[in-house]
């Protein structure tokens, strides 16, 4: 079967939405969903949520939010409602 | 990082010195830096216009005096709010009143170069002379990451100077340079602008410096596997509340009792030495009886700033942030706002002043008008007095100390009506504006003991002034007030009680609570209790010292039984049960204490927000007296 | 992005940039490149252009300075550099016959391979200068997709290994091939 060029959907490349993925997982970074507010994207590029880097899901909060993901040698906690806002490759499972 | 600067309203103005200010993220350990450079005399104010607190201090180079700026932690030099707009205009010289900085100070972690490259390119491009203060760099190798520092500066194009913060090595190499700064290398072009031709410029000069960035850290992320578990963690976290509110409680029993002695003693030496009834009146009523209540609670505070600082330094406290977002977001708050609410269990003063790491100013001052509602430790001695007065010391209730209980449940009250307080105003008076709540969780850092010693002196500092100055001087003046005029004919004749007794009822102070009383008559209040009240508007603990020296008059063998029985003119006990239910009512929510309206007008640079806070919290009070009161009668108390 | 930075030398009209090795032209002294770097080359601003193994030094003419042209000139050289086939360097070795080595080698050898293992085959039609044309056939013929990977892994090695900066031509990128041309691309073979 061919490789398809980046971005299409096949089984590991799909892109979803950070706040999708479970603690333990790893994905490429490839931007932020078209909707959100330009504020919002700037800062968390600033914070190193930017177009191809990798972002590791470390673990929830045993209330469900925030949750903690390591990006570019930092550990910071993210809630859904911004989670929800980047737009991942996830890496094959561990 | 909350360092709690002293305290002086006057604005910053260093006119004629050298300026440099320190930029860079927050956790980058830039507080540690300007600490070393000021040695912890820094003056702070705000900036115009917003509630950002302002830090400047001084330090000396051969002779030669430099005004060190700490600006706040920024991630980048593109503001999303009108917050972070004043780094970037500060910069950019737009404040009339304010010098742009003459050198600038890069303090950057090296164990996260890979983000922070980013501000350093960006601060490059405003073309002023700049120096690079590396810190962590002996954690940058320890987890397995490398630089080299020489090539770093090359590529840069300007000077490199690793600092190791809690050891203090390299500050001095860093301080001879800041005389020199018309000297300091500079870049040969600036670096590029926009975000993506930065990042391209950061990656080719951290090759250039042959970087390799840290491994996670292992020993955090062992600590965290327990700390943060669903289970463990929340137990771990309440675990902590609850030795917090040991040491409030029970910890520093012994040294409080210790001080209590001493000032008896004290007491005692001052009544058998002293030949002058007025002096000995003003020394052991007026000056023992009113500093004495706060000095015995100061082994408390003092244990408490140290367990808050030895929290915050070693990184726990993003831990509990992160905990507790959930159910302060409920509120319309965050997580960190949960950390300054617990600071103000101890004493609402740093509680406020740790309200600097919300990044939304919205968020900073629901903080800061609903903190004074969390039950500090001011308010102890007054509900120890009033808790005696109310239930008798041996009473169980289902098998535990009726006393106990009772004091819980109004820490409760305290602790429910700040989160209340804090979700009615979220939503209606200062809704939010949406910022995103993103919140760095720094590895677990063994914090040095000087850090640690700073961080408990400057709390403890403003404790101590609090109880030096205002309740010094409060209670003098209440001295006076009880004690004038002297009614010289009136009392010839009559016991040194009974003419103690007769010049108290017809004081100045006696004047001024029947003035008041029609105000406090509906909650059974008396003019003494009102006295008491207005006297503790400087500090609650004055309280429990006015209504001393009250009793004291009465019966000075046995003041607490005098309390009890003390009646007003008609005959009636004044302290009913009824009435004390409404007395602690009030105090959970009024706000008595003028240090932490001074610090509120600090931190939100206006007294709009101060007078606002102050008019809830009485209206609040008042009718919840009443109607703890009125529920108190009904009940057949 | 490319990654790129300055950094001074001994001569204030003069910096180093410094770039991946991969990223560079050839070798030597710049004669001409290409956009707005090629203009201020060409008119003079720039004095000199010096491609080196892992920089490239450009000196400016005496009387300008580079902060009034720092931006000005990185832009210009992230432009000019993803195009190395624009560029005209003196000094540069003839290498059109090491290149078509190299190239006959990855085809006989891993490129070829992997043509084959997508049911098609990748040939060797010439080397001129620095561009190298190869034709591309059978089921990988007219899918985009093959043709870009096959396409992208062979520049990347023959850069890779010749340290020049080779640009891979296909001819038979038309996804319009009639079947009767397609039927004598077969027996051509």
């Amino acid at each position: 079967m061919c490789t398809q060029p980046k971005g299409a959907r096949d089984q590991t490349g799909s892109v979803i939405v950070l706040a999708q993925l479970a603690p333990g997982r790893r994905a490429t970074i490839v931007g932020t969903i078209p909707q959100a507010n330009p504020n919002v994207t700037n800062r968390l590029g600033q914070l190193g949520f930017r177009a191809h880097a990798r972002v590791d899901v470390i673990r929830r909060a045993p209330l469900g939010d925030p949750t903690i993901y390591r990006v570019q040698d930092t550990e910071l906690c993210l809630r859904r409602r911004e989670a929800r806002l980047i737009e991942v490759v996830p890496e094959a499972d561990l | 990082m909350t360092a709690c600067h002293d305290v002086t309203d006057s604005p910053v103005a260093l006119a004629g010195i050298r300026r440099v200010a320190l930029i860079g993220s927050p956790n980058a350990g830039k507080t540690s830096v300007f600490n070393h450079l000021t040695g912890l005399r820094a003056k702070t104010g705000n900036y115009p216009g917003v509630t950002v607190g302002r830090s400047v201090g001084t330090t000396t180079v051969d002779g030669v005096a430099i005004a060190v700026e700490d600006l706040p932690g920024t991630y980048s030099l593109d503001p999303i709010s009108p917050d972070e707009q004043v780094v970037t205009d500060l910069l950019a010289g737009k404040y009339s009143d304010i010098d742009r900085p003459d050198a600038l100070v890069l303090v950057a972690d090296a164990t996260t170069l890979r983000r922070s490259i980013m501000l350093v390119g960006q601060v490059l491009r405003l073309d002023l002379p700049c120096l690079l203060a590396l810190t962590m760099c002996d954690e940058l190798t320890s987890r397995g990451g490398r630089i080299d520092v020489e090539a770093l500066s090359k590529a840069l194009g300007i000077p490199v100077v690793p600092v190791v913060g809690h050891r203090g090595t390299g500050i001095d190499s860093l301080r001879a340079q800041l005389t020199s700064f018309e000297r300091w290398q500079r870049p040969p072009i600036l670096p590029p602008a926009g975000q993506q031709a930065v990042g391209a410029w950061g990656q080719s000069v951290l090759d250039a410096a042959d970087y390799v960035a840290p491994q996670p850290d292992r020993r955090t992320h062992r600590i965290d596997r327990v700390l943060l578990h669903p289970l463990w963690g929340t137990v771990a976290f309440f675990a902590v509340m609850f030795y917090f509110f040991q040491i409030l409680f029970t910890a520093a029993a012994p040294l409080r009792d210790g001080i209590g002695n001493a000032l008896t003693w004290l007491g005692g030496q001052v009544a058998g030495h002293v030949g002058n009834p007025v002096v000995r009146g003003l020394l052991s009523q007026g000056l023992i009886g009113g500093v004495g209540t706060v000095l015995q609670f100061l082994p408390q505070i003092v244990l408490l700033f140290l367990l808050l600082a030895f929290l915050e330094n070693v990184g726990y406290m993003s831990r509990a942030a992160f905990l507790m977002d959930r159910v302060m977001a409920k509120t319309g708050l965050e997580g960190r706002a949960f950390v300054a609410m617990l600071s103000s269990y101890a004493c609402a003063i740093p509680g406020i002043m740790a309200t600097r790491t919300l990044p939304s100013s919205r968020d900073r001052i629901a903080t800061i008008v609903t903190a004074p509602l969390a039950t500090c430790s001011a308010r102890l001695p007054v509900y120890t007095l009033l808790v005696g007065m109310l239930v008798a010391p041996r009473t169980h209730w289902w098998g535990l100390s009726a006393q106990g209980i009772t004091m819980f449940l109004l820490y409760l009250a305290g602790g429910a009506s700040s989160l209340i307080a804090a979700l009615l105003i979220k939503s209606t008076i200062l809704r939010g504006d949406l910022l995103p709540f993103t919140m760095e969780l720094p590895p677990y850092r063994m914090p040095s003991p000087q850090a640690l010693l700073a961080a408990m002196w400057s709390a403890a500092k403003v404790f101590l002034r609090k109880a030096g100055t205002i309740i010094l001087a409060t209670s003098l003046v209440l001295w006076a007030l009880l004690n004038l005029p002297v009614r010289e004919a009136q009392t010839r004749g009559l016991s040194a009680t009974d003419a103690t007794a007769y010049v108290m009822n017809h004081s100045y102070a006696a004047d001024l609570g029947r003035a008041v009383e029609p105000v406090f008559a509906p909650l059974g209040f008396d003019w003494r209790t009102d006295v008491a009240l207005v006297g503790s508007l400087s500090a609650r603990e004055v309280f429990v010292s006015t209504l001393g020296q009250v009793s004291a008059a009465t019966n000075p063998a046995n003041p607490r039984e005098a309390l009890a029985a003390l009646t007003d003119e008609h005959g009636h006990r004044v302290f009913t049960a009824p009435t004390v239910i409404a007395l602690m009512a009030y105090f959970v929510f009024a706000l008595q204490c003028m240090s932490t309206i001074a610090v509120m007008r600090r931190e939100t640079n206006s007294w709009r927000w101060p007078a606002f806070a102050f008019s809830y919290m009485f209206a609040l009070a008042w009718v919840m007296a009443f109607a703890a009161r009125s529920v108190a009668i009904g009940l057949g108390a | 992005m490319i990654p790129i930075h300055a950094t001074a030398t001994a001569n204030p009209q003069q910096l180093r940039w410094v770039i991946t090795a991969d990223r560079l032209p050839a070798r030597g002294t710049v004669r001409s490149a290409p956009g707005r770097l090629g203009a201020m080359l060409d008119s003079g601003v720039i004095d000199e252009i010096e491609v080196r193994t892992a920089d490239l030094l450009i000196t400016l003419r005496a009387d300008h300075s580079w902060r009034e042209l720092g931006d000005e000139i990185h832009q210009a050289l992230c432009d000019a550099l993803p195009d190395p086939a624009g560029w005209r360097v003196d000094g540069a070795l003839d290498d059109t016959g090491r290149v078509a080595a190299i190239a006959a080698e990855l085809l006989a050898g891993p490129i070829g391979a992997l043509a084959q293992s997508h049911g098609g085959s990748i040939e060797l039609v010439s080397v001129e200068g620095r561009t190298v044309n190869v034709r591309m056939s059978g089921a990988c013929d007219g899918c985009p997709a093959s043709v870009a990977t096959l396409h992208d892994k062979l520049q990347s090695e023959l850069r890779r290994r010749s340290g020049q900066a080779v640009t891979v031509h296909s001819e038979s990128s038309s996804t319009a091939v009639p079947l009767g041309k397609k039927l004598l691309s077969l027996f051509v073979r």
